[in-house]
């Protein structure tokens, strides 16, 4: 208030600055807060014998496991591999101009993403009792080759086809997203230039679609690493159905779900890690310079100089 | 729901258990409900075992018995998808009854009812659980019905199943049932013997791995023998049993080991519904008077 009042006397020089740094008794109640519900949750955690850590531990790496781990992380792997090439297709397919693409498009986006996944993952495991054969040959006429349906989709492909398939509806609507963000300047130049429409595509639309589509697809990524837990529908198995196995034969199911969710933990952690690395890699073309990756960032905090 | 190994108990041997299941509908109106037409016996609370139920319990005059009702005819749901109804909740209503206490079912996937009872979640677990020294480590059991393994395939059999021929073959089990290690082991045998594996596939419900050879999914299906005759009765001859069924062991009513009076309070219930004549009542509705036993057991040992 002084201050103000000084300021209607244009001749009164002002005082000193009293600088007296911003107090925050917010921050220090929040402390005490936080720290002392972190040391209570710490303190079960670790004293309550139900967590049972150390029969967690015993086994985190067992055989089964493991196997459950591996099998997690590969069908995690192919169903997005699935997933982002059909997704691409797809999503081009929806912005063609043929009328007859755009709705094939739509329909197969409308039939996949409005029915769950657990749904399409049962179908897909008793296709059999739709079709007993699946044939190649002359529509409506003549078979060349029958399969029979049971030896053609074992368990581990009705788990990819519910999951890929599926993944595929979500995939095409970021990929449309990413190449709706390219601004229309740039296919113009392109067919200034001459080049037809699929070299447009792959040289210069979609690089730069890559920026938008990279994050929500690493989001579905880590996404799909826990959908992959109701392929049990099928069923086949993977960590969540081999950790409970372990867990009801042991009585002990808890712990058991603890731990498959620590190993969860442990390779999103790991899908965080290459989302961040490939996303820098497509903002090449967007930023002057690059964003310091953290181990850029911890060598510049502690030696102080700049990255050549 | 049984062990592998063979459980010969003299209550099995008191029992005449007859193998022919399938013929079991034949001459008793088995669906549900007053089936006999003669009116119930009647259970009136024994204050001898009233007084054993834990206070816990009794406070609120509540008893609270997990089950998982995908295991026809002895544990599942009306038709109207939410009454639970079959033997083994008709024996837990009258149960109740003996005990002077209202039951109250719930229904809960069957690998999680045991820590529920330990955890205090549920007080009692009734839903056809196999009694074998695993289970008797960590639950008391009551010994109040003997079941065996049967196995069930399409009808007429297309791929030849027996439970002595099925390597190289689907099969399907619900899992964490004792025939998941039936079925483990003699896929293991089918190595050793230096042939293909059996495929084990397995299903949460009971229910899915029956639908699932319905299907044609798999090859055949192990279950209990009440439950794989019920099943073959109700798919209207697209399932036939397989050989005869093997491995009699007793169910058991898992009681919380916290109070061990409450398990005896349990056994002598069961032991007077028996007695009463209400037991035979209930297993003839339901048409499984093959596996009614004469005494009830107090973690009878193996």
């Amino acid at each position: 208030m002084s201050t103000l009042r000084r300021a209607r006397h244009p001749g009164a020089r002002p005082g000193a600055v009293q600088a007296v740094p911003v107090r925050h008794p917010g921050r220090w109640v929040a402390i005490v807060v936080i720290g002392v519900l972190v040391a209570m949750v710490v303190n079960s955690v670790v004293t309550n014998p139900n967590w049972d850590w150390a029969f967690q531990l015993d086994n985190a790496f067992s055989p089964p496991v493991l196997r459950g781990v591996v099998t997690t992380l590969w069908l995690t792997a192919v169903a997005m591999l699935m997933g982002v090439v059909l997704g691409v297709i797809l999503a081009v397919m929806r912005l063609s101009p043929n009328p007859v693409l755009t709705g094939a498009a739509w329909f197969y986006i409308w039939l996949f993403r409005g029915t769950p996944v657990y749904v399409q993952l049962i179908i897909w495991a008793t296709i059999g009792a739709l079709y007993k054969q699946i044939s190649l040959g002359i529509p409506f006429g003549e078979a060349f080759v029958t399969f029979d349906t049971r030896t053609l989709i074992p368990n581990v492909v009705a788990a990819l086809l519910g999951l890929g398939l599926n993944e595929a509806a979500y995939m095409a609507e970021i990929v449309r997203a990413g190449i709706l963000s390219v601004d229309e300047g740039q296919s113009e130049a392109a067919s200034a230039l001459g080049m037809s429409r699929l070299l447009t595509l792959r040289r210069i639309v979609l690089p730069q679609a890559m920026r938008v589509v990279v994050p929500p697809t690493g989001n579905e990524t880590i996404s799909m690493l826990k959908t992959t837990s109701l392929v049990v529908a099928v069923p086949y198995y993977e960590l969540l159905f081999n950790a409970q196995a372990i867990g009801t034969r042991t009585f002990r199911p808890f712990p058991m779900l603890i731990m498959a969710s620590l190993w969860y933990l442990a390779m999103t952690s790991v899908l965080m890690v290459g989302q961040y690395y490939i996303e820098r890699h497509y903002a090449k073309g967007s930023v002057r310079t690059l964003p310091l990756t953290p181990v850029q960032r911890l060598r510049k905090r502690f030696t102080g100089s700049e990255m050549r | 729901m049984r062990p592998v190994t063979t459980i010969r108990t003299g209550l099995v041997a008191a029992v005449a258990v007859s193998l022919a299941l399938t013929g079991c509908g034949e001459d008793t109106e088995t669906t549900s409900g007053e089936g006999t037409g003669s009116p119930p016996v009647s259970v009136t609370a024994d204050s001898e075992f009233a007084a054993l139920v834990p206070e816990s319990v009794a406070e609120d005059g509540v008893l609270v018995v997990a089950t998982d009702a995908s295991y026809a005819p002895n544990e599942f749901f009306d038709e109207d998808n939410e009454t639970l109804v079959g033997m083994t909740i008709d024996l837990g209503m009258a149960l109740g009854e003996a005990l002077g206490v209202e039951v109250q079912f719930e229904n809960s996937p069957f690998d999680s009812i045991i820590p529920g009872l330990e955890s205090g979640k549920f007080e009692l677990g009734m839903s056809s659980f196999t009694i074998n020294p695993e289970r008797m480590e960590v639950v008391d059991m009551v010994s109040y019905f003997v079941a065996g393994t049967s196995w069930a395939a399409p009808a007429d059999n297309p791929e030849a199943v027996s439970p002595e021929n099925a390597c190289g073959k689907k099969v399907a089990v619900q899992k964490a049932t004792v025939q998941v290690e039936d079925i483990t082991a003699r896929s293991e045998e089918c190595l050793a013997g230096g042939k293909a594996e059996i495929t084990i596939d397995q299903y949460t419900l009971q229910s899915d791995a029956t639908t699932a050879v319905v299907a044609g999914k798999d090859d055949a299906m192990l279950a209990d023998s009440p439950v794989v005759a019920y099943a073959v009765k109700q798919t209207g001859g697209q399932l036939e049993v397989i050989g005869d069924s093997y491995d009699d062991a007793p169910y058991g009513i898992a009681v919380p080991k916290a109070d061990p009076d409450f398990a005896k309070a349990v056994q002598g219930a069961v032991q007077a519904l028996i007695d009463g004549g209400r037991y035979t009542e209930i297993l003839d509705e339901w048409g499984v008077t093959d596996g009614a036993v004469e005494t009830a057991d107090l973690n009878p040992v193996p």
